[in-house]
Order: C-alpha cells, then sequence, then structure tokens
C-alpha cells in the first residue's frame, strides 16, 4: 500500500522538521538571549576570572553555528555532559527519571482514557437530563481548580491530615526502581487524572452528541438495530476520530501538568528535576529535559494524526 | 424562536458591531452567563480595588503566625505573621493582569496567523502552520521554564510566554473557522464585486469566526490563570514576600491543617474567577449555536 | 381501491392508518400532523405530496412508529394486523425493517461513513453473531442484482463515500427490500440526483415494489415525479391531508385549492405556461386558529373558513377534499383568475449579443472541465445552462462572474468588449454590469450583517446613489420591488425563510443595476411555490429592466417555462444548442434525447396532448 506509506513517511519527515526547529529554539534561548550563558549559569557570584574559564569550557567563543553545531551533535550522540550542580552524568539523571515520569504518564493514561470515554459517552446519551447536568457540573469545578491545587487537597485528605492512605511526598530510595513502591504513584495519578478529566469527556460528549444527532444513526434505528448496536456498533465508531484527537491533545496537556504535579509530591520524575534544574540554573539538565520534552510532544501529534488518518476512512480519501 | 429585535432602529455601517452586541444580548439570556459575569466582575474587583481597601500592609507583622481572626486581622494572620485579609486583597493584581495581558497577547496574534493562513495561498499557508506546529511542540510550563532560567522570574516575559503559548492554538482554531468561510457563497459574492482582500478578511469573515474566538480566548484565559498561579507557586513567578495569590497557596501550606483559610482563600478567589470566565463562555458559546439556525422550513 | 377515514370499509386493506397525529412536545404543544388517515392495498403505490411544513417526512417516519425526540404520535398504523403506535418499543423495533421499510432522502448522510456497505447491508439480515452463519447470502445478491449494481466483493467492501449518489440511493433501496417488507416508506429518494440517475432509480422501485407484492408510500414535493410512480395521491399542507384522489384526478381535477394552485406552480416540460406561485407564507403552526390554515392564501375563501376546521368531503367515489367549497372547487376553471401579462415574454434577440464566450477552455487543477464552450447571449434573451452534475455548468458560470480559482483560457465579450477572466482584473463597470445569484440562500448572504446592510454593499461599492440618504431611499424601494416588507432591513438573514432570502439575494443584483444577471439553480433548494413566486418576480424584473439572463438549471420543465435559448452540456462540452422550444420539441443528440426522456412529465390539465 504504498498510499499509506507515503502518507506516514510526509508525517514523519514533518515530525522530524519540526523537532529539528525545536532544537534550534532551545539552543536559541540558551545561548543566544541576552545574558551570556556563563553569567547566568554563575549568576550573582561571577567575577571575571571565572566567566572566562566558563566560557572557555563551554566553548563560548566560538562562532555560533559552530557551537550549534557541536551542541546538535552533543544532543543527537546522546553526549550530553554532566549536571553542574551534582557533576553525575546528565544522561543517567534524566533516564531514571523519564523512566518514572513515563510510568506515571502511562498510569494516568490508563486511568484517564476509557475513564473519559465511558463517561462522555454515557453524558451524550443522557444529555439534558440530571446525571449530565450533575456531571457538566462537577467537571466544571474540577477544571476551574490549578492542578498543584488538586494535589494539595488530595494530600490534605488522603495522605497528611484526614487520613493516611497514602504517602504526602514521593520520596524513593534513587536508584531503585519505582514499581517496588508503587504506592508513591497513587496520588501523584489520581491527581492528574482529576486535573485532565473535563477535557477529553466534553469533547467525547459533544462528537458523540453529533453523532447521534446524526441521518445514518436515525437510519440505523429505521432498520430495526436495538439501540444498544446503534450506540456501541455505528456511533462510537464514527466518534472515534474526534475522541483520538482529544486524547492527543489530553497527552499535550499531561506533559505540561505532570512536571507541576510532580514539583508537588517530589516525585523523581523529569517535572521535578526540570524544575530543581531550572532553580539551580544546572543549564545541561535543562536543556535536555526541554528537548526530551519537546520530541515527545512532536511524537505525540504525529502519532495521534495518524490515528485520526487509520480511523476515519473518508479522510484518507481526500489525500 | 425569535432573536431579540427590540432596539433596533436602522441600519448602519456599523450593523457587525451590533451583531456581536446582539451575541452578547442574547447570551445574557442564559442564566449561566450572568451568573458567570457576576462572579468574574466579583473576583475582578477584589483584585483591582482590593489593594485600596486593605486595612494593614501587606508586608507588614500584625500578629503571631497562623492566628485566628481577630480585631486586628480579621481572617487571621498567615505564616510569617501577616495580615491575611491584606495580603488577600492585595494579591490578585499581578495574575489578572498578566494572564489578561498573555491571552490578549496570544489570541490576538493567534487570529491574525490563522485567517492568514486560511486565506491565502498552499504555501503560505503550510509554511504558517509548520511554524505554528513548531510551536505547539512546548507545553506553556516547559516554555516558561525555558525562558525564566534565562531571564530570572520576569513578569514582562511571562507575559510574552503566555501569548506564545496560546498563539498556536488560537492560530489553529481561527485558521479553521476561516477556511469554512472562505467557501461560502458570500464570501465568493464579496469576490465577484471586486472586493479587496483586507475588506474581505475583515468585513466579511472576520465578524463570523468572532463566536469561535470569543470562546477561545475564555477558556485560555483560564489556563493563563492557572499557569500564572503555577508559576508563583514554585517560586518561578511573582517573588515573595510579594503578596500573591500563587505565592500564597505556597507559603502558607504548611498551616494547612490548622488554619486552613490561609490556603484555601486564595485558592477560592482563583477558582472562583475560573469558574466564573468559563460559565460565561459557555453562554456566549450556546447563544452563537443558537443564532445560526434557520427559520422554521 | 375505496377509502375511509375513521372506519375501513375494506378489511383486507395492507395499511390502515387513522387519525395519525404527531404532537411536538413543547411548553405549547403543537401538532405537526393532524389527523391522517389512510389505506393502501398490496400492490399500490400511494403518493404523498406536500411543500415544506407539510408533515409529510413526519408523517412518513409515523408509519415507522418512529417519533423524532420530543414529538409524541397518537392514532392508528395498522399494516398487516400489526399496530405500530400502540407497540412497545422491541415490537416496533422487530416491524422495522422487516414489516415496513424505510427510504431516506439523502443516501449520502444515511449510511453510515465508517462502515463497509456489505457490513451494512448484511445486518440487517443478521446482527446476531449467532444467526450470522445462518444468514441467506443469496438475498443480498439478488437484491444487488435487482437494483443493478455490482455483486462483488470488492464492491461490497466499499466505504459509502466511494460511490456516487445514484448507486447509494440504490443501495438504500436493496437494504429496505432485504426482508420482503409488506410496506416500504420511500421519503424523497430522488431529490438531488440528476435527471438521468433519478430517472433509474424510479425505474427500479417500479420493477420492484409490484412484484414483491408490497405496498408503496411515496413521499415528495415534486408533482411530476409522483405523477409517474404513484396511482393515488395525497396532498399535504400544514399537517393535515387536504385531498385524496387517483392521481390523474388531483392534477386535472382538483377539489382543494391548494392542490390547484400547486398544479399551477409546476412547470411542466412539455408546455410552455405561466408559472404561478401561492400569495402569502405557509402558516406556521403555532399560529394556528380554528378554522382552515389555507385560508389566507386562499381565493375561495369565505367568512366560514376562518372559523370552522375544514371537514372531510367525500367528492366522489374515491376522492375525498378537505375543503367546504370542494364541489365549487373542483368546478372551476384552473388558472381563469390568474391571466395578465405574461412574465416570461419570449424574445429573439436582434442586437448584437451582449455576452460572448469562445473557445473557452477552464480546469481545477490538472482536470480539465470545460472543454471548448462557444455560446452567445443576446440583448434581453433568456439562456438555460442545462446540465448534470460534472457537466460544469456551475464553473462556467462562475467563470463569466470572475471567480473561477483556478487557469481558464479563451474569449470572454462582454457588451462588445473583451474581458479578462479573473474579477480582479476586470474594470468596476464590468462587475457592476455582470451580476451573480448562487443557488444556496443560506449561504449567499452574510449571516452577521442586517438585510439593509447587505443591499447597501453594492450601492457603495459601485458608487450608486449620491449619498447616504439617497442609497437608503433605493434599498427601500428595493424592498418593495421584491415584495419583502420595509422592516425586512433590519432583520438579519437568518429571520427570513429560504423564499425571502432569494428575493434579497435578488434584490441585491439588482441594486447594481446590472445587464446580465447570471443565476445559478437559484430555485434549486425551494419549495415548488415558492420557486413559482420567485420566477414570476424575476420575470417581471427582467421585463422591466430588460435584463439579460443565463439561467443554470437542470430542470428541464423550468427550461420550457422560462429560456428563449437553451445550451445543454455534458462532461464540459456543448451537446446542443439553440432555440429552447425547438430543441425541448425536438432534440437532435442522444443526450438530450435521454435527458428529455427521463424528466417526468406532469400530465395534468396542460399537459395531455395540446
Amino acid at each position: 500500500m504504498p498510499m499509506v506509506i507515503r502518507i506516514v513517511a510526509r508525517r514523519l519527515a514533518v515530525g522530524l522538521l519540526i523537532l529539528w526547529a525545536t532544537s534550534v529554539i532551545v539552543f536559541v534561548c540558551i545561548h543566544v538571549l541576552p545574558g551570556d550563558a556563563a553569567e547566568t549559569i554563575l549568576g550573582k557570584q561571577s567575577n571575571p576570572y571565572m566567566l572566562r574559564v566558563l566560557r572557555q569550557e563551554l566553548g563560548l567563543s566560538k562562532p555560533l553555528l559552530t557551537q550549534y553545531i557541536n551542541w546538535l551533535d552533543n544532543l543527537v550522540t546522546l553526549n550530553w555532559g554532566k549536571s553542574l550542580v551534582s557533576s553525575l552524568s546528565v544522561a543517567s539523571i534524566t533516564g531514571s527519571a523519564a523512566e518514572n515520569t513515563a510510568i506515571l504518564t502511562g498510569f494516568t493514561m490508563i486511568v484517564l482514557t476509557p475513564l473519559a470515554i465511558v463517561l462522555g459517552a454515557v453524558t451524550a446519551t443522557k444529555s439534558g437530563k440530571l446525571w449530565d447536568n450533575i456531571a457538566s457540573l462537577v467537571m466544571l469545578c474540577l477544571n476551574a481548580i490549578p492542578d498543584f491545587v488538586v494535589a494539595i487537597i488530595l494530600i490534605y485528605f488522603l495522605a497528611a491530615n484526614v487520613a493516611h492512605l497514602f504517602p504526602a511526598a514521593s520520596l524513593v530510595t534513587p536508584g531503585t526502581s519505582i514499581f517496588s513502591q508503587l504506592v508513591v504513584t497513587v496520588l501523584p495519578t489520581a491527581t492528574l487524572v482529576l486535573v485532565l478529566l473535563p477535557y477529553p469527556t466534553r469533547m467525547v460528549r459533544a462528537s458523540m452528541i453529533e453523532v447521534l444527532q446524526s441521518d445514518y444513526i436515525m437510519m440505523a434505528r429505521l432498520k430495526g438495530m436495538p439501540e444498544r448496536r446503534v450506540i456501541m456498533r455505528h456511533a462510537l465508531r464514527n466518534a472515534m476520530g474526534p475522541m483520538v484527537q482529544a486524547c492527543g491533545l489530553t497527552l499535550l496537556f499531561l506533559s505540561g501538568g505532570v512536571i507541576i504535579v510532580e514539583a508537588v509530591f517530589n516525585y523523581p520524575g523529569l517535572g521535578e528535576t526540570l524544575i530543581t534544574a531550572v532553580n539551580q540554573r544546572d543549564i545541561p539538565v535543562i536543556q535536555v529535559i526541554v528537548v526530551l520534552v519537546a520530541a515527545a510532544c512532536v511524537l505525540i501529534n504525529l502519532i495521534s494524526d495518524l490515528v485520526v488518518l487509520a480511523v476515519t476512512p473518508k479522510l484518507r480519501a481526500r489525500l | 424562536m425569535t432573536v431579540a429585535t427590540g432596539a433596533l432602529v436602522a441600519p448602519t455601517t456599523k450593523a457587525q458591531a451590533r451583531w456581536n452586541q446582539m451575541l452578547l444580548v442574547r447570551s445574557f439570556h442564559y442564566t449561566r452567563t450572568r451568573t458567570g459575569l457576576a462572579l468574574v466582575v466579583l473576583v475582578a474587583a477584589v483584585a483591582v480595588f482590593g489593594p485600596w481597601l486593605a486595612p494593614h500592609n501587606p508586608f507588614a507583622f500584625v500578629g503571631a503566625p497562623f492566628s485566628p481572626a481577630s480585631a486586628t486581622a480579621p481572617l487571621g494572620t498567615d505564616t510569617l505573621g501577616r495580615d491575611l485579609l491584606s495580603r488577600f486583597l492585595d494579591g490578585g493584581r499581578t495574575i489578572l493582569v498578566i494572564s489578561l495581558l498573555g491571552t490578549v497577547l496570544g489570541v490576538g496574534s493567534g487570529t491574525i496567523v490563522g485567517l492568514a493562513a486560511g486565506y491565502s495561498l498552499r504555501a503560505v499557508d503550510e509554511v504558517l502552520m509548520r511554524f505554528v506546529d513548531m510551536l505547539l511542540a512546548f507545553p506553556g510550563i516547559v516554555l516558561a521554564l525555558l525562558l525564566i532560567t534565562v531571564t530570572g522570574p520576569n513578569l514582562a516575559v511571562l507575559v510574552g510566554v503566555i501569548g506564545l503559548t496560546f498563539m498556536p492554538l488560537t492560530a489553529r482554531v481561527a485558521r479553521a473557522a476561516a477556511i469554512q468561510e472562505r467557501e461560502s457563497d458570500y464570501v465568493k459574492y464579496a469576490e465577484a464585486t471586486g472586493r479587496s482582500l483586507w475588506a474581505i478578511l475583515t468585513k466579511e469573515i472576520l465578524p463570523n469566526i468572532t463566536a469561535p474566538l470569543t470562546v477561545e480566548f475564555g477558556v485560555r484565559l483560564t489556563r493563563a490563570i492557572g499557569l500564572m498561579a503555577a508559576l508563583d507557586y514554585l517560586g518561578l513567578g511573582v517573588q515573595p514576600p510579594t503578596a500573591d495569590w500563587g505565592v500564597m497557596i505556597q507559603e502558607n501550606q504548611p498551616g494547612l491543617t490548622f488554619e486552613p483559610l490561609t490556603v484555601l482563600l486564595p485558592v477560592a478567589a482563583i477558582v472562583v474567577v475560573t469558574i466564573g470566565i468559563n460559565l460565561v463562555t459557555d453562554g456566549i458559546g450556546h447563544a452563537a449555536a443558537g443564532a445560526d439556525r434557520k427559520v422554521g422550513d | 381501491m375505496t377509502i375511509s377515514l375513521d372506519q375501513p370499509s375494506h378489511s383486507s386493506a395492507l395499511v390502515e392508518v387513522k387519525g395519525l397525529t404527531v404532537t411536538v412536545n413543547a411548553r405549547r404543544p403543537y401538532d405537526i400532523v393532524r389527523g391522517v388517515g389512510l389505506s393502501l392495498a398490496a400492490g399500490e403505490v400511494l403518493g404523498i405530496v406536500g411543500e415544506s411544513g407539510s408533515g409529510k417526512t413526519t408523517t412518513a417516519l409515523a408509519l415507522l412508529g418512529f417519533a423524532r425526540p420530543g414529538t409524541v404520535i397518537s392514532g392508528s398504523v395498522r399494516i398487516a394486523g400489526t399496530e405500530m403506535v400502540t407497540a412497545s418499543e422491541a415490537d416496533r423495533r422487530r416491524a422495522r425493517g422487516s414489516l415496513v421499510a424505510y427510504v431516506p432522502q439523502d443516501p449520502s448522510s444515511s449510511l453510515n461513513p465508517a462502515l463497509r456497505i456489505g457490513a451494512q447491508l448484511d445486518e440487517v439480515l443478521a446482527w446476531r453473531r449467532r444467526d450470522r452463519r445462518q444468514v441467506d447470502k443469496t438475498r443480498v445478491t439478488e437484491l444487488l442484482q435487482k437494483v443493478k449494481l455490482p455483486t462483488t466483493r470488492e464492491f461490497l467492501r466499499r466505504y459509502p463515500h466511494q460511490l456516487s449518489g445514484g448507486q447509494l440511493q440504490r443501495i438504500c433501496i436493496a437494504m429496505a427490500m432485504l426482508k420482503r417488507p409488506r410496506l416500504i416508506v420511500f421519503d424523497e429518494p430522488t431529490t438531488g440526483l440528476d435527471v438521468t440517475t433519478q430517472g433509474h432509480v424510479l425505474e427500479t422501485i417500479k420493477e420492484l415494489v409490484g412484484p414483491e407484492g408490497a405496498a408503496a408510500v411515496y413521499v415528495t414535493h415534486d408533482l411530476a415525479v409522483v405523477g409517474s410512480i404513484a396511482g393515488r395521491l395525497g396532498v399535504m399542507y400544514s399537517g393535515l391531508l387536504v385531498e385524496e384522489a387517483p392521481t390523474p384526478t388531483v392534477l386535472c381535477h382538483s377539489a382543494h385549492p391548494y392542490s390547484k394552485r400547486l398544479v399551477l406552480a409546476t412547470p411542466s416540460v412539455t408546455r410552455r405556461r405561466e408559472l404561478h406561485g401561492i400569495a402569502g407564507t405557509p402558516l406556521n403552526p403555532r399560529d394556528r386558529h380554528a378554522g382552515c390554515p389555507f385560508a389566507a392564501r386562499c381565493e375561495f375563501a369565505e367568512e366560514r373558513c376562518w372559523q370552522v376546521g375544514p371537514q372531510v368531503v367525500e367528492v366522489s367515489e374515491g376522492h375525498r377534499s378537505r375543503c367546504l367549497r370542494a364541489i365549487e372547487v373542483q368546478a372551476s376553471q384552473a388558472a381563469a383568475s390568474l391571466s395578465g401579462r405574461p412574465g416570461w415574454e419570449e424574445k429573439v434577440a436582434t442586437t448584437s449579443p451582449v455576452l460572448t464566450l469562445a473557445g473557452v477552455y477552464a480546469s481545477y487543477g490538472s482536470h480539465t472541465v470545460i472543454n471548448e464552450v462557444d455560446i452567445s447571449v443576446g440583448d434581453g434573451e433568456c439562456l438555460a445552462l442545462v446540465g448534470e452534475s460534472g457537466s460544469g455548468k456551475t464553473t462556467l458560470a462562475r467563470c463569466i462572474s470572475g471567480i473561477h480559482p483556478d487557469g481558464v483560457e479563451g474569449y470572454l465579450g462582454f457588451d462588445g468588449r473583451a474581458l479578462e477572466w479573473p474579477a480582479k482584473k476586470r474594470p468596476r463597470e464590468a462587475l457592476r454590469e455582470i451580476q451573480y445569484i448562487f443557488q444556496n440562500p443560506y449561504a449567499s448572504l452574510n449571516p452577521r450583517r442586517t438585510i439593509g446592510h447587505l443591499l447597501m454593499q453594492p450601492l457603495e461599492t459601485f458608487g450608486i446613489g449620491a449619498g447616504y440618504a439617497e442609497r437608503r431611499t433605493r434599498v427601500a424601494q428595493l424592498l418593495q420591488r421584491v415584495a419583502l416588507p420595509a422592516e425586512y432591513e433590519n432583520r438579519y438573514p437568518s429571520q427570513l425563510s429560504g423564499g425571502e432570502r432569494q428575493r434579497v439575494a435578488i434584490a441585491r443584483a439588482l441594486a447594481a443595476q446590472p445587464r446580465l444577471m447570471v443565476c445559478d439553480e437559484i430555485t434549486s433548494s425551494l419549495d415548488v411555490s415558492i420557486q413559482a413566486s420567485v420566477l414570476e418576480l424575476l420575470g417581471k424584473l427582467r421585463r422591466e429592466e430588460n435584463l439579460t439572463m443565463l439561467f443554470i438549471t437542470h430542470n428541464l420543465g423550468l427550461v420550457r417555462a422560462i429560456a428563449d435559448q437553451v445550451v445543454i452540456l455534458q462532461g464540459g462540452r456543448i451537446v446542443e444548442k439553440g432555440p429552447a422550444s425547438s430543441i425541448l420539441d425536438g432534440p437532435a443528440e442522444q443526450y438530450t434525447f435521454e435527458l428529455l426522456a427521463n424528466t417526468p412529465v406532469l400530465a395534468g390539465p396542460v399537459g395531455a396532448g395540446e
């Protein structure tokens, strides 16, 4: 099927292009913006001698393009240098952190996706009635509470003050896998699920409502199909496209939200590492994490686009 | 199903303004819009006029930390013994102003980019949208963190960050709407009578997409407020000891058990204003959806 | 074939409908269908004719026991002994597809875009997995052959968007007949199909219904179509069944004022005659009064028509009418009171042509859409541009108006001067003199502008009228000329009906004081009587302003009614062109001949052998 391969290849190429462009942005932010990188790193303690040494070490005196090429080269070959604060290799720091964040993200999506689909579909079928209105109200309130506040509330009720069911902070011994201390992931996952639930639920609901009002659903009923079949086989199939898109966007929101939630719980993931690094101006760590996050976002967009295409036969024809 | 016609007198070239006015007027028919607007005005009033109404200087120490309500401190004191009420009244401006400015910047620039992309040639459209996709690769907070690393906590930078984060999302919405309208017959008619590109974009297409854009604006604004609050909480926005709702949540967190008001008050303010904005945009969205219904055939 | 109202006098009638009423659940409930009574025997086809708002589609759905959300059905619908209205939901579902089946109006939106058509056909026979093995696959093949569609596996694995409108409609017909239903309800199945395709679909229906021993109800707004397929007609207006009789009776000796006017508004392809609309607008169901809903628009209306609801009058055997003066109405001559100056005068151009196209080619990208077209339109003439979908007629119209986005080559002459193709490159005067009216009245007016502003636009653009005050006067005059109330100036398009919006579009074109009006299927989406009104108006304006018209349509009946010259397009090429009457009477080309053959003839008082 050359057509499909062509589409995928095109999207991949565009994705790579965007990825490269994001690397340029990161580089520009760090190295080109006012505030010399060396000064930024040393902060207020800088004196001309230290500045000169650091500049030398960072290769800041070379032309910009050379710097960029070196930087890009290091990035791609996983030669990420050492943390300015702890002198551990950036790769090892981000490696374990990335794994932890991936686990957290994975758990969140596993819980969130079916929940959103079911809630969205059910409220769509009961649109306008009592349960739908209650659900809408709850979602509205949930949406309004900032992520970190949800985290604090959960800590208050389930970890610190009212009950002590879960740990308030994710104190994981460095070097051990999260899987041995899964209880640590419960509250952060719960927070993320609650915070992210409103958006995809609303999208699924809206798309289902639109589908349920369409002519082909009426036709299916007029053919004598039982209601359950109408919903499961006819309606859901067509609502899938927008659902997948909603999932993709949720993942994108997730990549932002996970950072804050990790900070509140001290969960040893990429987010927490990033924030600590920002506070300490640990540039090698910062730039790697930012690029990783950007890469993940680009990948999510790409996969989401492709899945939508796969699920919507009509779109394939237009290409 | 009638549409409000009461106060219309004669058509003028301001008909477009009146349509938007009609949209807003019509959206007031819904209780939710009125409720939402009331909530927003309430919180905005607190934020704007609060500093003048504060009984004490928000930096001054008036009692022991986390003491309960008393004559000097009507709502108690915070983690360092400062008057909670004064700090609360003082703490809204920055968040709301920065969020608003950033959203205006983002939605404004996004509309321009989206319209341009939607109405031009394929090539221009592609280039613009790739640029937009590139920006979309950075979640707001990541971009904020990146820039703060370099510039330090800087409010002007935050406005820019919020703007940059929202521009691509708005551009997508604007572009989709523009593409849909572009194929409409009334646009073709404008082309057939030789109206300029600028006239078509601003006078024909733009009025028809204000509804989805207004909804976008509301949604973005709530996100901006959330982002600002989060950054303040992390100590990367407004710096303590300045009074700010996000900062207050963070610094009063230890006192959550015995003096919950110290945390809940700023939380409530943020939640109320967000709910208010959501209700208003919801109402506008409903009004817009109802407007395009055809007269019974 | 006796008809009854309250009791079935023919006990072997297959379908019995009594007092069918559909009510809308609003704060003040109102009926969209009131007290409809019908009966059908096996093998019979009953046509239900009505315009928008008549309740015909709602009645059609009610025959399957289907009520749209927010509505309630009451009364009785009995099919082969099974009562549909009071049955349980489960029973009704069982009946649908097996006892009574439905063929939808728009097949492209009525088939699930995400499922293959083979699957959608199969599930009618067996949707439970355990039934699937026993399913009679040959039935599907058998029906597909009957509707003349391929039966290959490849074809069945296609998705709806990969099939044409005609194919999709035939799939829907096959789908409806899979379980040998006793009653098939056709809901405007040929609307939106090309004339040729429509012909094929009608043939298919005729072939299938009789032999299968089923009865059929054919709902439509097109008298000509239904005349060719139904033995009896029922006419609906404002939720009431106002007349029921054998088809020729309704068409020639109608006993109801509305039916009479409907026939007069329907164009006939065999003879040129005046089309007359019906004065007034349809009654909003919420504004109903105690009397006859047609009273406000009826030329036979009396005092009592407003006070007393019309009862059913049995005019003769098999002919019922809901009119207090039914007998008189039947006796009165058609169109006696409607004579006057003919609206559409036939003109033969004597002076040099206003519009000339020579050697024109147009394309979309690499795809050639218009292939060597030569046309000339004389001063004051009405040229009809006829073609089916894909013929390029709309593309040609858009090229002439300068809004074709892609490549056009060839000569365009207007009033003796050569013109550039893109509108951007034309002088202002040329843009003013050629005005385009679009098909879709909902899309051609900016929804965010008042009518007054919309009419002001061309005045400002082309500098007509010296100053704001004078322009406003002109706007008021324009509204008057198109018979719209002055207060519409302040309204928005969404507050107007389709016919009214089209009048605004005409007024807008008129505002520019054009020489040439390009009308692109401007009445295709309008009801028959409204179409007649709009055409009446257009004819009058044409005469008063000596306008030249390029009228694009696929409806040969319209061509007969209004055109002086006709150009037949197929696949971007001109098949035939010349004086309209001679071509319609005796086409020279095979394609034209087929178009005419597939156009249903209105066998009415003016159709039969003149």
